[in-house]
């Protein structure tokens, strides 16, 4: 803490300093004086063995400053006049980067939030989607699922669920709603715990119709049911057939799709009660979307090439299994290599760093063009004493001060733009969203904005380094 | 060190161990009054001195320095290096045996 103390006494510091140096002078006067000299030639000797008070004072204060980030500080101080004084030169400057930043921070959070965010579920680096393997058909029928589920070794736990929607009605309040009917294991084998209430067990299950419980999204609970904690208990309709409500999902659980946000999940086996669609018992029928939790020491390739044999074994037992295949890959678009959005994305991340390239080099041009014109004050600098560094340094600091405002400054408009591309309802009005649960998603990531500041700031570095030729050398002399 | 040396012996201000050095050395060692002071604010700063504002015997304010036992032990190690490099270069410029 000495330095804190230093900092806050340094002008007592230097008040004393120079008075001592006062009391030497005069003591040394008053000697000389004494000694028969007058005493203005007292004066002018005391003064000539003493030096230079100034230069001698400044000696001193050095002992009590942090000489390097002084001088940076200074840096930054003079930085900030300069810009303020050509605001059109700082507005362009900075807005020519926050362009080409906040493209950036939109297309990477959006890329961040649809592909390579893991899943919000416990563990999701062990969850893996089944498709066909020769086709890339991501979805499976219920039977092919229930022997894969019960047959293969490689993964501890298999889910499947479908996509659904009814018309719910609890008491008066009657809305339309998109959810999930999902296998028993649902909740267990994705990990998730609700919110209050309890999920459905694969134990629940007892065949067709059997387990007629539904569990609401938080969403969905607080819109509709006005966070009415007794809702446990109540009796749902779904299409007219009654549902018990049994639990809420947390906040931040809202399924296992990236564009889709389930209002409530219905055990599978009661789905065919709601939607009038017998889709369980055809093995031809692919309407489920399966993942599976790889044991400890799997290898996707091992439960594919596992899964494989199964689908082999599977197709000589049921003809309608003929050419069955099956890929074990990440779910969502991360692991489809097909994925239209996921393709989409990376072409306009091309293009957004294409721009950040092209605001990258217009601002070095600005700046460029900028030092041009400052050349006599440049000159000047470097004739009073200023070494090339020092210049340099006030020069790149200028450009970090401009790179900081920019990266602040570019963001600040993309959750406007992400918000307004992602969150729509669908085609047929279901909840579409990009998983806005966690900030990631829906907010732009300061560390891209921090990344794309550097590289402006580097090309920055290349523009004066490349100017700062000894022009200025011949400017001064 | 001839700083330090000096303010063992007693407590002193700014000219008197300017006047003090002078003495003690016949004049042989011409401080530069003005170099004195940036080395005073130095050994401040690592408290190897301390400071304090009194009443001369000729009725003037002047601050005085004191050495600290931080001093006191970095006076210490410096005469030892001293000593141990003068040794050494009086070996080096002693008449050759051969």
């Amino acid at each position: 803490m000495q330095w804190l103390k230093q900092l806050f006494t340094r002008r007592q510091i230097y008040s004393d300093l120079s008075d001592e140096i006062q009391q030497h002078l005069a003591e040394k006067i008053a000697a000389l004086v004494a000694d028969g000299m007058s005493p203005k030639e007292a004066a002018y000797t005391a003064r000539r063995e003493f030096g230079n008070v100034t230069g001698i004072e400044e000696s001193g204060r050095e002992a009590w400053t942090w000489p390097r980030a002084e001088s940076i500080l200074s840096d930054v101080k003079f930085a900030i006049r300069k810009l303020k004084k050509s605001p059109g030169f700082a507005t362009t400057a900075v807005l020519t980067l926050a362009l080409g930043i906040g493209a950036n921070v939109v297309v990477s959070s959006v890329l961040n939030g649809l592909i390579l965010r893991p899943l919000d579920v416990p563990e999701p680096a062990s969850l893996f989607q089944v498709v066909h393997g020769k086709d890339f058909f991501n979805t499976q029928s219920y039977r092919d699922y229930l022997d894969y589920r019960d047959r293969d070794p490689s993964f501890s736990g298999m889910l499947a669920y479908g996509f659904m929607r009814a018309g719910l009605r609890a008491g008066k309040t009657a809305v339309q709603g998109w959810g999930h009917a999902v296998s028993g294991n649902y909740f267990d084998v994705l990990g998730v715990q609700p919110a209050f209430g309890h999920f459905f067990h694969a134990a629940d299950e007892h065949g067709p119709a059997s387990a007629p419980y539904i569990v609401l999204s938080y969403d969905f609970w607080r819109l509709h049911f006005d966070s009415n904690p007794h809702v446990l208990g109540e009796t749902i309709e779904l299409n007219q057939h009654p549902f018990t409500v049994i639990g809420v999902a947390r906040k931040d659980f809202h399924g296992t799709e990236v564009f889709f946000v389930a209002d409530y999940w219905i055990p599978l086996v009661n789905e065919s009660q709601v939607t009038g669609f017998e889709d369980l018992p055809y093995r031809d029928h692919y309407a489920f979307t399966v993942l599976g939790r790889l044991k400890p020491g799997v290898t996707p390739q091992q439960a594919t090439h596992s899964l494989n044999a199964l689908a082999a074994q599977m197709a000589k037992e049921d003809p309608k299994d003929d050419g069955l295949t099956a890929l074990v890959r990440k779910p969502g678009p991360a692991g489809d290599e097909q994925d239209p959005t996921k393709k989409a994305l990376l072409g306009i991340l091309l293009l957004a760093i294409l721009v950040l390239l092209a605001s990258c080099a217009n601002l070095a041009s600005i700046f460029a063009a900028r030092a041009t014109d400052r050349g006599g004050e440049l000159a000047i600098r470097l004739a009073i004493g200023a070494s090339r560094w020092m210049i340099l340094r006030q020069l790149l600091t200028e450009a970090v001060i401009v790179s900081i405002v920019g990266a602040a400054v570019g963001p600040s408009p993309s959750p406007v733009a992400f918000c307004s591309a992602c969150f729509r309802p669908g085609k047929y009005g279901e909840p579409m969203s990009c998983r806005p649960s966690k900030p990631a998603a829906s907010k732009p990531n300061p560390s891209n904005a921090l990344r794309c500041a550097m590289s402006c700031w580097l090309s920055r570095l290349w523009s004066v380094r490349s100017w700062s030729q000894p022009r200025w050398l011949a400017c001064a002399g | 060190m001839m700083i330090l040396r000096s303010l063992r012996r007693q407590p002193m201000h700014g000219y008197a161990l300017v006047q003090h050095i002078k003495q003690r050395s016949n004049d042989l060692l011409q401080v530069e009054e003005g170099s004195l002071y940036p080395a005073l604010q130095r050994m401040l700063r690592d408290n190897l001195v301390k400071a304090e504002w009194e009443i001369s015997a000729s009725n003037r304010k002047v601050r005085t320095y004191r050495i600290t036992p931080a001093g006191v032990k970095h006076l210490e190690h410096e005469v030892s290096s001293f000593e141990q490099m003068l040794k050494g270069i009086n070996l080096v410029l002693s008449p050759a045996d051969s």
